[in-house]
């Protein structure tokens, strides 16, 4: 059995273990007799999917997949469950967005089979640690109408994800865990509990109850079984101990109290410690449908409530609701729903909390001396040089970018054209920033190819297109479809590296079956037949070994079609395929490169134009660090002084 | 043993282990049954940019999240990242530094950008903390036979000062635990050389 499978599946019930948030979430749907689990990776939810990946059949679980997308992903999941099954899905923020489309028909479905379940993870990421835009997934709960869990810790992600199994079974509507960076890639004490045998049956009745697209269906539906099933989620709410009072009878001379969901509750306990308060705290772990009557009881003891929670002031403008529809008369502070000014509310509606940020704005309200300046702690820090992000040592996309720089400064001058460069998400999003600086720009998934048409259509200027193979997979065919039929002049380059490789290297449709134990129970999906099929012109570039500089055939093919594409105004493909450094180098020996320092120049090529991490400067000489470099060996290719070799 | 809260801080570059820090340490706490948190920033681990690793452990730990001003150790591979999380560091903050620079590829780019000298990153700590220490742990790793086991050299500085409240047994256990199997020995030999180095430093300490 692997590694994953020992930790995750073989602890007995009552064993303690020491869990990441996400593997706590894997080990609490066993314990609910998981069946299957689809996703598609996204920081920071991509571990639950990776383990199930590992697991799932010696697990006993019935199937589970890296969909092609959010959407693939929970239809796939939501089809097994009107099926009966007990099935989870899984995506980061963003991916909910892909997801919506079929959630809200899936919302209104009530299958008929006794042990369907769907739990739909969602994983926030406040601050922005490896996402493009702050989305809080909450607003969702408020249009699709399902209920929702938000755990705060690893103990809370087993549980919760347990309970939210539990009531999706009780009710058969999809219930969604939703957890935040800070839960999902924290670790923590978490008991086992009894891993669950399957329970689903081989036949199944998916007659009438699924939603079937007709309109006075539909109507009937949405009254019959959404509002009847949140009524019941809401009682579930009024009762549930995953909403509790926490310092029930504490009471403290400032009439203040305080309601708080998931990680922020310990931000508040802490931040109460700091400042030797004692007040009685709301912990709302089932965020939706939100208590109503707990929380105006709730509400009536104080004069001051403070709502402490990440993302937006989801709760907070709730809260203000059941305030006014119960006519209590207290303030409450926090976010401040109706005001977008930076600083005109006690916590900032950008950016992650922390005890610090929760105690400044305790010690606010009540006037309570903190005794150290928490603003000047809050706000403290020396500005000192950004480390951004860049790519790995010996990085295809690197050549790619290397050879599109000199390629498109050929164009220009050939033709006078104006270029531009539209972005997708992935690895090569990086090549955005200098040295080599490819963005005019991006939006979310799979979008450049259709960005690109935008500006393509409407000016005589070259517009390049860069997508990875995960991305062009996820979402990127229907816009080059489109660019072809609609006979949009667009340069696309498919950077087809065999893998998902921003969310740490999961396969995808065309990743070789070869190479990744499950690849056995795949057929790969050849990217270079799908450009040919729809009829885009495709050039095909592939590292090669022969002596010639990879760089200079890149270069020209580049060169070529971008005239090709001003020219004649067709669409056209290069497929540049070069496997990830951090797959291929387990394959591979390495052949570390080194730099003979009185052939060096210093002219400055490798480490201003490449930017590889591996290659630095020291004592005006350029130097590679052998504990870095994986050989790919471009830096040999383009040093102009031929001082770059194999190291001996 | 009853500790309140115990907060070390581990930040680096990616690549150079941090995580790795806060996954022994973290082992260790609980080998000697403390309550123990971690928390992670690793989104771009393995992209040359600034990683994060909290630990946290005693009797008074809730969040994973250690508070403004209080870590305990903050402990950086590379000197710049303390002074980026200075906001962590209070007057009983001991600072421990590798003197190895790495720095950042936009430096080709740019004149603009400039790092730091050394005197300067301690002078801005220093403001903070009397208790700043570089450690030439990137040296002593080379010396121990690999220049990857940095890391560990700075476990066994931050045991050999004394200031850590863990067992060395568990220490140690823990470090074999998340090493690879053909580094034990270095990674064995590093510790060692570590913690020689703390004890040199316990004098100095404040």
């Amino acid at each position: 059995m692997s590694r994953v499978f020992e930790k995750i599946v073989s602890g007995k019930p009552g064993e303690k273990r020491f869990f990441l948030g996400n593997e706590a979430v894997a080990r609490g749907a066993l314990e609910s007799g998981i069946d299957v689990y689809t996703f598609y990776p996204g920081t920071p939810s991509s571990d639950v999917g990776e383990i199930f990946m590992e697991i799932f059949r010696d697990a006993g679980m019935k199937w589970t997949e890296t969909s092609i997308n959010e959407k693939v992903a929970l239809e796939v999941a939501g089809s097994a469950y009107a099926r009966g099954s007990k099935s989870m899905c899984g995506m980061k923020n963003v991916g909910l967005n892909v997801a919506s489309d079929p959630f809200f028909a899936l919302a209104t479905t009530k299958p008929k089979n006794e042990n369907s379940a769907l739990v739909v993870l969602v994983a926030d990421d406040p601050e922005q640690h490896s996402s493009a835009v702050e989305m809080d997934s909450r607003h969702f709960l408020k249009l699709l109408k399902v209920p929702a869990l938000e755990p705060g810790n690893a103990q809370e992600c087993l549980d919760f994800t347990k309970e939210a199994f539990r009531i999706s079974k009780e009710l058969k509507i999809p219930v969604i865990l939703r957890t935040v960076t800070n839960v999902a890639h924290a670790r923590g004490g978490v008991v086992l509990g009894e891993i669950q045998k399957s329970e689903i049956q081989d036949t199944f009745d998916l007659s009438k109850e699924v939603n079937v697209a007709s309109r006075l269906y539909f109507l009937e539906l949405k009254n019959e079984q959404i509002f009847n099933r949140m009524h019941k989620a809401l009682e579930i709410s009024e009762n549930t101990p995953l909403n509790f009072i926490e310092n029930q009878d504490s009471e403290n001379e400032y009439q203040f109290g305080i309601i708080t969901s998931g990680v922020s509750f310990s931000y508040v306990n802490e931040a109460l410690e700091f400042l030797n308060l004692k007040a009685p705290i709301l912990k709302i772990g089932m965020i939706n449908p939100l208590p109503e009557q707990k929380i105006a009881k709730f509400l009536e003891k104080f004069k001051q409530i403070l709502i402490v929670e990440e993302n937006d002031p989801y709760l907070e403008t709730q809260i203000l609701g059941i305030a006014q529809k119960h006519k209590i008369d207290v303030k409450i502070f926090g976010k401040d729903p109706f005001s977008y000014l930076k600083d005109d509310a006690l916590l900032p509606q950008v950016g992650e909390l922390d005890p610090t940020k929760v105690a400044l704005a305790i010690s606010k309200i009540t006037k309570i001396d903190p005794k150290i300046n928490l603003q000047e702690l809050k706000d403290m820090k020396y500005e000192v040089m950004k480390r951004k992000p860049v790519l790995c040592p010996g990085c295809p996309h690197m050549t790619t970018g290397f050879s599109l720089k000199k390629a498109v400064k050929r164009i220009k001058n050939k033709t006078g054209k104006e270029v531009y460069f539209f972005q997708d998400i992935g690895c090569y999003t990086l090549l955005a920033f200098p040295p080599l600086g490819f963005a005019n720009v991006k939006y979310c998934m799979g979008s450049s190819i259709a960005l690109a048409q935008g500006v393509a259509q409407t000016s005589d200027s070259l517009n390049i297109a860069m997508i990875g193979d995960g991305t062009f997979f996820h979402s990127g065919l229907p816009p080059l479809i489109n660019a072809v039929y609609q006979k949009a002049p667009i340069l696309l380059l498919l950077l087809d590296n065999g893998w998902i490789g921003m969310t740490g290297q999961q396969c995808d449709a065309g990743t070789n079956t070869e190479h990744y134990s499950e690849g056995k129970y795949k057929t790969r999906i050849p990217l270079e037949k799908i450009v040919e099929s729809i009829g885009a012109k495709l050039d095909i570039y592939q590292k090669r070994d022969d002596g010639e500089k990879n760089t200079r055939r890149l270069t020209k093919l580049i060169e070529e079609a971008g005239i090709d594409v001003i020219e004649n105004r067709n669409t056209h493909v290069i497929l540049i395929q070069d496997e990830c450094i951090q797959k291929s180098k387990k394959r591979y020996s390495i052949l570390v490169r080194e730099v003979d320092r009185d052939k060096c120049i210093n002219c400055g090529t490798c480490y201003r134009q490449l930017a590889c991490p591996a290659i630095s400067v020291k004592d005006e000489k350029s130097i590679i660090d052998p504990s870095l470099c994986l050989g790919c060996g471009i830096c040999e290719e383009i040093c102009p002084a031929k001082a770059i070799g194999v190291k001996k | 043993m009853n500790i309140e809260q115990f907060n070390i801080l581990s930040v680096g570059v990616g690549g150079q282990g941090v995580i790795r820090v806060t996954q022994i340490l973290a082992s260790a706490a609980l080998l000697d049954n403390f309550y123990v948190r971690t928390a992670e920033t690793h989104g771009m681990a393995q992209r040359g940019g600034s990683v994060s690793g909290y630990l946290r452990f005693g009797d008074l730990v809730d969040g994973p999240l250690i508070a403004a001003g209080f870590a305990d150790i903050i402990m950086a591979l590379e000197p710049l990242e303390a002074v980026r999380n200075i906001k962590y560091a209070g007057k009983k903050s001991i600072i421990f530094l590798n003197d190895k620079q790495i720095l950042p590829l936009s430096i080709y780019q740019s004149k603009k950008i400039v790092y730091p000298e050394f005197n300067q990153i301690l002078a801005n700590l220093k403001k903070i903390t009397n208790n700043v220490f570089f450690v030439k742990a990137t040296d002593l790793a080379e010396k121990a036979g690999n220049a990857k086991t940095s890391n560990v050299i700075m476990l066994g500085v931050m045991f050999g000062t004394g200031i850590l409240p863990l067992s060395e047994e568990n220490l140690e256990k823990s470090i074999l635990k998340y090493v690879p199997a053909k580094a034990k020995e270095v990674n064995k030999i590093a510790f060692k050389l570590g913690i020689e180095e703390g004890q040199k430093i316990r004098s100095e300490l404040n």
